[in-house]
Formats: structure tokens, C-alpha cells, sequence
């Protein structure tokens, strides 16, 4: 729906923002940007796991295994301190951002 | 049903990764197609379109792989490796979402499960480490609780900060301590900065009526003083406010110590009357169990009475000290200021007596515990924590070794997946597990530890109660057993979590560097253990030498068949001082005169021991002007019978003994000890050179020196005896004696004849502490000998557990040896040398660790040597006796591997490499 460029350059605020809450496993994080975007965003497993694995070298997210009875173990993520700020940021920038998109390229509120 | 791990397997371009993080990242992969194939058929595909939707995830894996590895290789790397750790952490967690304490104690509890099948899989070594700490953690326990009951026990006192003592003072610096009942009078009046305050002087009063005179501890007080300490009666009442005028009819209290032991605690004394230095009392109440007045007093007080309020007051008498509370928002340096300003006022007024007296404030919470007492308790503190340490160094060995013969089960579960941080944790979780079942045995013996030393130490200012086991002990304990565990814990852990597996996986073990460095490490801290060791044995050795020396010592008389007892002349028979140096005179002649004894005579206090009483005088030499005020300038004075010196067997040296003639009207005489001589006359004669004695409350008076005897006894520390003045008791007379007579054989048979006839001159005269020399010198020298027993409780513990230390080392060396010294003996090699082999070893690591040992040593030798005078701190005889000693051990240590070794039968060494 949107193109790649797009959507690479926003991953990382996404994936702050859903772990913000609480801890979620990849394919949950996948699942819930899908879901909530209405289908009109999806990631498959190459496009994010990459960034998490970036996220998770830079200190933003912690990565901990957890095993449950019956099931293979999953790699759930939750987000560091550091992690918090640089979702501020982000969130921060983006909004710059699209103030300045609105005003230069004559974008008009829904 | 897909099994995604093996589609991600064959997918995945391999050797990439590092295997581990390979497995991972393929767990991973799996279990999220597993993920998106399950809910495609939960969404209603057919088996083969959700596989198929899985299956299209990934459509090309190696740029998939490209992606994550090659942005930054070594870290990304990194990461993984993590990763493939915290997989292990997470093993028994249940609970996505659960708090991080609950998978904490999820996984402390299969550590500590697994710990405890490991310890009973080796009961022998559990045994020995669980024993070793326990007396380690034990006597940490048992000396911090003693500690801090000491410490602690000024906090008894209600609101103890603001309880302050009024000392006096002489001049600017020396600190005379007692003041006059006036002065405090005066100072209560004139004072705005104490809420309360309480006069007290302790007085030994003789209480008769009762079957035998008896001598009893008294303390006088106002009625505030009481009150002041939160001391209630505990039957009767305490003294009523306001008492203490000459009008009101005497009373007095009895202490519970008191009252049960002497009175039969019969409840019917409340109201009964006692004769108290011949003026009847009623008795108003029994004074609670209290250790208060005891650390007041620094003596068990007995009687009670009120101090006069309206007596005519002398200000020359200072025998009194005053206990005053700040008032809230008074501080000590403002009450201070204050009190500088009433005792200057004074002075002026009464430049008699009050010229140069002044007053400081000091806390009574200093005053009690002063800053000697908490250095003493730091250096007793750092001596058993030096004996938990070598106990940790052992075990640390003991499970270095151990940890040996579980390389492969490590290796193995390292292999499995486990986590190095895993593996720490378990050693962890198992040093845990011994350090609190040693850290709760040792609070045990702890326990009963201290109540057997309570019951040698004599007047301890605590109670039994205070003593604990309490929250702070207990605390303690847990504190040191959880340092402990990490101490003997963390260097085998760190170690064997470094194992490189597929090493360890040989059937040969550790080799190479890795099993060289660790036997450095074990002969570190074998030398080390040894080093700590050596400066507790000097410690209890030289204790003990200073008990030794002070007991057997040359005391300058004879102590064999020597008996002493004290008197002290009633004051209400013998008011007037004239009066005293003929009762005195006659109890001697009395005691000559019973059967078996060969000379009887007396004197202020006896020479060993602990002076009952002193006088301190001021001297100048005639002709000469007065020397500075210095503390130095005061002579000890002691009057004595003609007899004494005879009768202990001081040898006269030059001039005269006192005679009959030297009465209250003669010219007035002094012999002198060597000491004062040779301090004074080095090179001239002393006798026939007058002195001129400034006591504190008589006039000063001109005295010629007649005789020089030879230095007796030693001062209250042991000291040697200093300069010593004797006069005669005819011209200075004292109400209070200590009575000395020398028998034919054992004096101790006879006492009941000395007390009839000293009752035969007056029955009201009380005697007591009738003791023999030897009974003396035990109670004086009993700090010290208890000192002595410590230490030689921590030494030898200190010796074994270095003795088994060193043993250890050495039977592992020995063993790692087998091969070679079968090689050895094949070629030849008698027992001789194989031995020689060995103890060679052994005595390097040994020598190491008492030379390095010595060096510390050193200045813990000389601290302790300047509190002893039986002993030098350098002592030759301790160092050489305690090194000696040290080698001993260290040789038996590296005797039994050695002796093992000789009994290898080469053909079995040789087959078994």
C-alpha cells in the first residue's frame, strides 16, 4: 500500500511505540501493526526482524527469551529507558515533520 | 503439521553463525511461521495455502541472513550470543508477563533444589565446609553481639543523649573528675542550661546489727538521681523529693542484687531499719534489677542512702560527681560556656579552694563507651574477621578442587545450552546454601559462647538480654554468611564458567595454562591463608607471654604464704583521726600474736593489683622552687605500718625502717623506693634529703627522707612499679587498710583465727577481701588471661584451618604428580627423595607465607605490645615459638601426601597415563 522507502524510514518509531505498553513477541508486533493500521501496513519477518535486531544493539529494546508449557520459546521485546527518550524523540521529530509536510507540500487535515 | 525448525534448518544459508546463535535464531524463525500457518488455518485455509503463506515469508533467505549479519558483523554477533544466554535465564520461567521476582525465585529455587542434591551427593565435604564456617560466622557472631551489647549499652538511659557529667577539673588540663557536694549545690542553683540534676558519690559504708559487721557498697544520691537514670523501686518506694534534710528521719534503699543475696529477699525489709556506720535507717524500698547504677559506679552497689542536702560542706572535699540532663535546646558547647562562667564566679568567691577548679560538660554516652573502647572492639573485630577470611580462602580452595572433578558436568551442561552466567549462578546458589547452614550452625554456638564468656567476665556493663541474640546480631550473621558465600564462592565460579568445552570434554580434563594457573591460584591463597595465620598466633602468643611474664615475673617481695584483708574503721567509732593509727597498730599486734604467723603489717593498698586507694602527692624538693604543674609532678604515697616492709619481704637498701618512734609529734619520715631515688638522687645519697608533700586536702608538710627499699608490685596494667613514697601511718593516718601477714605454711587455714582476733579488739570492724597473693594476681591479671584465651581460640583455629589449607594443596599436587613420580621411582629414585620432593614444595609455600606473615605482623605486634608489660611486642621468643610452630604444621601438612606418594607403584603410574 505505502511504498518501501516509507515504511522503512517509520518501523522503528512503530515498534517503539507498540512495545511502549508492554513487552510483545515479533510476530505480535507484526500482527498489531497489520491490525491496527487495518491491513494498510504489514511487515513480513525480514522486514522487521532486522530492526529489532538493530533496536535491540543500540540499547532501545531488551530481548528475553520466555518459554510456556507446550510451545516452542518466543524472543519477547521490551523497551529500555533509553528506548522511552529515543521514542520521544522520534515521536517528536515525526510531528516536526509533518507540521513542515503540511505546510510546504499543501497537505490539508482529514 | 510442518515442522518449521527443520524448513528454517535446510533454509537457512549455514555456517554463518556461530552455532549457538544459529539454533536461536532458528527457534525463533520457527516458532513465528509456526505462528502465521496456525492462524491462516485458524482463518480457514486448507493445510497445504497456510504452509503455503508460511512458507512465502522468507522468499529470500540469504539476503534475509545478508541483513542481519553484515551491518556490523562483530556486534551483531554479540547480540546473538546474548541472546543464546538469556534463552537459559528464561528456561523455567512459566509466566510471559510475570513479575521479574517471580522468575527470579522460579529460578533460585531450582538452583537451590539442585544445590542441595549436590551437597548430599558429598556429605564428607558439606560436613567440613558447613563445620569450618560455623566457627568462623560463629566467632564473628559471638564477639559482634559482645560488641555491640558494649556499645550499646548507654542507650539503656533515658534519653541518653542529653545526660551529660560535670567533671571537675584542676587547672587548664588535668582532669580531677570528683567536685565538692558545695560546688554542685551552687551549680544547680546558678545553672539554666539542665533540666535535672542528680549528686552521687559512692562511699563503702559497714552495715551492722546483723550477726557479722559487714562492709557494704554504698551510694549516695539526691533524690533527683534515681529518677534521672529511669530506675524505679521495685518494692517499696524511692526516695522522696525534697529528703536529705537533717531533720527527716534517715532512709535508705537496698539493691535486688543485694536484697536477695544478703536479706533472703524477704519483702518484710520495706520499713525494717539497718545500721548504717552506726545511725539507724529505715529501709523504703528494693531497687529494681538494674546494670545502670554498675555503670555509674563501675562497682555493684549494695546500700543506697540520700545525700545530705544541709550538712555543712566542705569544698575540699571533691569525692562527689554530678549527672545533669540538658535542657532541649541547650547544646553541650552552651552549657559548657555556661558552666566556665559559674566556676570562674566561684573561684573568685572561694579562691581558697576554687582557685584553677573548673567544670567540663562530657556526655555520658562517651564517657561510657570511650573512644579506647571502640578502638579495642575494631581491632578484636578485625582479628576474627581475619579468621572467617582464612576460613573463606579454605573453602574457596575446597571447592576449586571440587569444581575439578565436576569440569565435565559443567562442560556438558555448557554444551546443552547453558548460559555461563547459568553455570555462575548454580556455584553460587551452592556456595549460598553452605554459608547459611555454617552462618546458622555458627549463630548457635555463638550463642552459647557468649553466655559462658559472660559468666568469666566479671561486671560486665550488660546484660545477659543485651547480649542477644537480637535483630542487629541477627542481622549481622545473615550479613557475613551472604558476604561469605561470595567470598569463598565467586573464584571458583568465575573460573569454571571460562571452561573451554570441547577441553573439558577430553577425558584427560583441564590441561595446559588454564590448570597451572589454578594451581597458582590454590598456592596463592594457601600462602595467603598462612600470612593471615601468623599474625593471630603472634597475638595469642604474645598475650599469653604477657600473662605469663606479669604472673611469674619478679614482683619485688615475696609472695609465698602472704594473706591479705582489708579494714576499714568504722567512721562512727572512729571519728577523729588520732584514733586510727592505734587500731591499726593493735590489729597488727593481734595478728602477730596468733599461732603460725611470722609477721603481720599494713598499708594504703597492696602493691599487686589495682590500688583500693591512692594518695597522690605533689612534691618539690626543699630549696628548690615549685616545677610545673605537670601530671608527672604527683607521687604516688603510701602509708604503712613499721612492720610492712619486713613483713613482704622488701628489702631495706639504705638508712632505716619506720619505727615505734615515728609518731604524729616526731619529725615526720619517708622512705623511698629505688626508683624515686634514682629518679631524683642518681648519684648522691637520698637519705637524710627532705621533701616537701603538697596532698590535696592537707596542708603541705616537710618530710626526711630515713630508709630506700627496693621497687615493689606493678601498677594496675602491669606496669613496673614507678617512684613510691611510704610514711608512716602514725603521722598520716588512714581509716582504711589492707592488712598483710605472712604464715608458717598455708595461710588460708588460719583466717578464722584472724578474724577472731580482730573481732576480739572490736566486733563492729568489718573485714573483707581476705585473699592470698596468687588469688590476687588471678583476679587482676583475669582480663588478660581471658584476652589470652581469645586470641588462642582464634589462633588455633586460625593453625587448623591453614594446616587443612595446606594439606589440600598439597595432596592435589601430589596426585597431579603421580605419573612423574612413578617415572621416578622406576628410574630409581629411593623413598628418600620422593619425600624430599615433596616437603620441598610444601616448605617453599610454607617459608613464603610465614615471611610474608612476619611482615604483617610487625606493627600488629607492636600496637599490641604497648598495651602489655609482661612482654615487649618484638618478643624474639613468641615470633621464632609461633613461626616455629607455623612450620610444624605446614611440614605435617606436606608429610602425609608425601608419605602417599612414596607407596605409588610405578607399573600402575605409568599404565595409567
Amino acid at each position: 500500500m505505502f511504498s518501501a522507502d516509507l515504511k522503512r524510514g517509520s518501523t522503528e518509531l512503530l515498534i517503539l511505540a507498540l512495545l511502549e505498553g508492554r513487552p510483545r513477541h515479533g510476530y505480535e508486533i507484526g500482527k498489531l501493526i497489520e491490525a491496527r493500521s487495518g491491513g494498510r501496513l504489514t511487515y513480513s519477518i525480514p522486514s522487521l526482524y532486522p530492526t529489532l535486531a538493530r533496536l535491540e544493539e543500540r540499547g532501545f529494546i531488551k530481548g528475553r527469551w520466555v518459554e510456556k508449557a507446550g510451545e516452542r520459546r518466543r524472543r519477547f521485546y521490551q523497551l529500555t529507558a533509553n528506548g522511552r527518550a529515543a521514542l520521544a524523540r522520534e515521536r517528536q521529530d515525526w510531528q516536526d515533520f509533518i507540521g513542515v509536510m503540511t505546510d510546504l507540500a499543501g497537505l490539508d487535515h482529514a | 503439521m510442518h515442522d518449521w525448525t527443520e524448513f528454517v534448518r535446510r533454509n537457512l544459508p549455514a555456517g554463518r553463525l556461530k552455532r549457538e546463535c544459529e539454533d536461536e535464531l532458528i527457534d525463533d524463525l520457527a516458532q513465528q511461521l509456526e505462528d502465521i500457518y496456525q492462524e491462516a488455518l485458524a482463518g480457514g485455509a486448507s493445510e497445504a495455502e497456510a504452509a503455503d503463506q508460511a512458507q512465502r515469508q522468507i522468499p529470500d533467505w540469504e539476503s534475509f541472513l545478508q541483513d542481519i549479519c553484515t551491518r556490523n558483523p562483530g556486534k551483531r554477533q554479540a547480540t546473538l550470543e546474548r541472546w543464546s544466554e538469556q534463552a537459559q535465564t528464561a528456561a523455567h520461567a512459566r509466566e510471559v508477563h510475570g513479575h521479574p521476582l517471580v522468575r527470579l525465585l522460579a529460578d533460585l529455587r531450582c538452583d537451590v533444589l539442585h544445590g542441595i542434591r549436590v551437597l548430599f551427593k558429598s556429605p564428607g565435604f558439606a560436613a567440613v565446609a558447613i563445620l569450618t564456617l560455623a566457627f568462623g560466622i560463629g566467632i564473628n557472631t559471638g564477639v559482634f553481639s559482645i560488641m555491640n551489647a558494649m556499645i550499646s549499652s548507654p542507650q539503656g538511659f533515658p534519653d541518653v543523649e542529653r545526660l551529660m557529667l560535670l567533671l571537675g577539673t584542676r587547672s587548664p588540663d588535668i582532669n580531677a573528675g570528683g567536685i565538692s557536694a558545695a560546688d554542685a549545690f551552687d551549680w544547680r542553683a546558678q545553672s539554666g542550661s539542665f533540666t535535672e540534676f542528680g549528686i552521687f558519690r559512692s562511699r563503702a559504708k559497714t552495715w551492722t546489727g546483723g550477726a557479722e559487721a559487714m562492709r557494704v557498697r554504698g551510694l549516695e544520691t539526691t533524690a533527683a538521681f534515681l529518677p534521672m537514670l529511669g530506675v524505679r523501686a521495685g518494692l517499696g518506694r524511692l526516695f522522696p523529693a525534697g529528703g536529705g534534710s537533717a531533720a527527716a528521719e534517715p532512709v535508705a534503699m537496698v539493691t535486688d542484687n543485694y536484697w536477695r543475696a544478703r536479706l533472703g529477699a524477704d519483702p518484710g525489709v520495706i520499713g525494717s531499719t539497718c545500721i548504717l556506720d552506726g545511725v539507724h535507717h529505715t529501709i523504703i524500698g528494693v531497687v529494681e534489677p538494674t546494670l545502670h547504677l554498675r555503670r555509674l559506679a563501675h562497682f555493684d552497689v549494695d546500700v543506697l542512702t540520700l545525700l545530705p542536702t544541709d550538712a555543712s560542706l566542705d569544698r575540699r572535699d571533691r569525692s562527689y560527681q554530678v549527672l545533669a540532663r540538658l535542657k532541649r535546646d541547650i547544646s553541650p558547647a552552651v552549657a559548657q560556656a555556661e558552666m566556665d562562667g559559674i566556676a570562674a564566679a566561684l573561684a573568685r568567691i572561694h579562691p581558697d579552694t576554687n582557685a584553677g577548679r573548673g567544670v567540663r560538660v562530657q556526655s555520658l554516652a562517651d564517657r561510657l563507651v570511650s573512644p579506647n573502647d571502640r578502638l579495642m572492639s575494631a581491632v578484636l573485630m578485625l582479628a576474627v574477621a581475619a579468621v572467617l577470611f582464612i576460613a573463606c580462602i579454605n573453602l574457596a580452595n575446597m571447592q576449586i578442587a571440587k569444581a575439578t572433578g565436576r569440569t565435565r558436568e559443567f562442560a556438558i551442561r555448557l554444551a546443552l545450552g547453558a548460559g555461563p552466567m547459568r553455570i555462575v549462578r548454580q556455584l553460587i546458589a551452592e556456595s549460598l546454601l553452605l554459608a547459611l547452614a555454617g552462618g546458622a550452625l555458627g549463630f548457635w554456638l555463638a550463642f552459647l559462647a557468649v553466655r559462658i564468656f559472660y559468666r568469666l567476665m566479671e561486671g560486665a556493663p550488660f546484660t545477659l538480654e543485651e547480649l542477644g541474640p537480637n535483630l542487629p546480631v541477627l542481622a549481622y550473621t545473615l550479613g557475613i554468611s551472604l558476604a561469605t558465600a561470595a567470598l569463598f564462592g565467586l573464584a571458583p565460579a568465575a573460573m569454571l564458567s571460562r571452561i573451554p568445552v570441547a577441553n573439558a570434554m577430553k577425558e584427560g580434563g583441564i590441561t595446559g595454562i588454564r590448570a597451572l594457573s589454578k594451581r597458582r591460584l590454590r598456592q596463592g591463597l594457601v600462602v595467603a591463608e598462612l600470612a593471615l595465620g601468623l599474625p593471630l598466633l603472634v597475638c595469642s602468643g604474645l598475650a599469653y607471654r604477657n600473662v605469663q611474664g606479669l604472673t611469674t615475673g619478679d614482683l619485688g617481695f615475696d609472695t609465698d604464704d602472704l594473706i591479705t584483708m582489708y579494714v576499714e574503721l568504722p567512721q562512727f567509732r572512729y571519728a577523729e583521726k588520732q584514733q586510727w593509727p592505734a587500731a591499726f597498730q593493735e590489729m597488727v599486734a593481734r595478728l602477730q600474736s596468733v599461732p603460725g604467723v611470722k609477721a603481720a603489717g599494713g598499708t594504703l593498698s597492696f602493691p599487686v593489683g589495682g590500688a583500693h586507694y591512692r594518695l597522690a602527692v605533689r612534691i618539690r624538693m626543699e630549696g628548690k622552687p615549685r616545677e610545673t604543674a605537670e601530671p608527672a609532678d604527683y607521687y604516688s604515697c603510701q602509708p604503712v605500718t613499721p612492720e610492712y616492709f619486713r613483713t613482704m619481704g622488701i628489702p631495706l637498701l639504705l638508712g632505716r625502717h619506720f619505727t615505734e618512734q615515728d609518731q604524729a609529734g616526731s619529725l615526720p619520715a619517708a622512705i623511698i623506693n629505688r626508683q624515686m631515688a634514682l629518679a631524683h638522687w642518681p648519684d648522691e645519697e637520698a637519705v637524710g634529703r627532705r621533701l616537701i608533700l603538697e596532698p590535696g586536702t592537707d596542708d603541705e608538710k616537710s618530710v626526711t627522707i630515713v630508709g630506700v627499699v627496693g621497687d615493689s608490685g606493678r601498677g594496675i596494667f602491669g606496669e613496673a612499679a614507678g617512684p613510691e613514697i611510704y610514711l608512716p601511718l602514725a603521722q598520716s593516718p588512714m581509716p582504711g587498710m589492707v592488712l598483710v601477714v605472712r604464715t608458717v605454711g598455708d595461710p588460708t587455714s588460719i583466717v578464722p583465727e584472724f578474724r577472731r582476733a580482730l573481732r576480739g579488739l572490736d566486733p563492729d570492724i568489718p573485714i573483707s577481701e581476705v585473699q592470698t597473693v596468687p588469688e590476687i594476681v588471678h583476679r587482676w591479671l583475669q582480663d588478660d588471661r581471658l584476652l589470652a584465651l581469645f586470641l588462642a581460640i582464634l589462633a588455633v583455629l586460625s593453625l587448623v584451618l591453614a594446616g587443612i589449607g595446606l594439606y589440600g594443596v598439597m595432596s592435589y599436587a601430589t596426585s597431579q604428580r603421580t605419573h612423574e613420580i612413578g617415572v621416578r621411582v622406576a628410574l630409581g629414585a629411593d623413598r628418600f627423595r620422593i619425600v624430599a620432593l615433596v616437603i620441598r614444595q610444601c616448605l617453599s609455600l610454607s617459608l613464603t607465607g610465614i615471611g610474608i606473615g612476619c611482615l604483617i605482623s610487625i606493627p600488629v605486634a607492636l600496637l599490641l605490645g604497648s598495651q602489655f608489660y609482661g612482654v615487649s611486642g618484638m618478643d624474639p621468643v613468641t615470633f621464632a615459638g609461633v613461626s616455629g610452630l607455623l612450620l610444624v604444621v605446614g611440614l605435617l601438612a606436606g608429610y602425609l601426601p608425601a608419605r602417599r606418594a612414596t607407596r605409588i607403584d610405578p607399573v600402575q603410574a605409568l599404565r595409567h597415563e
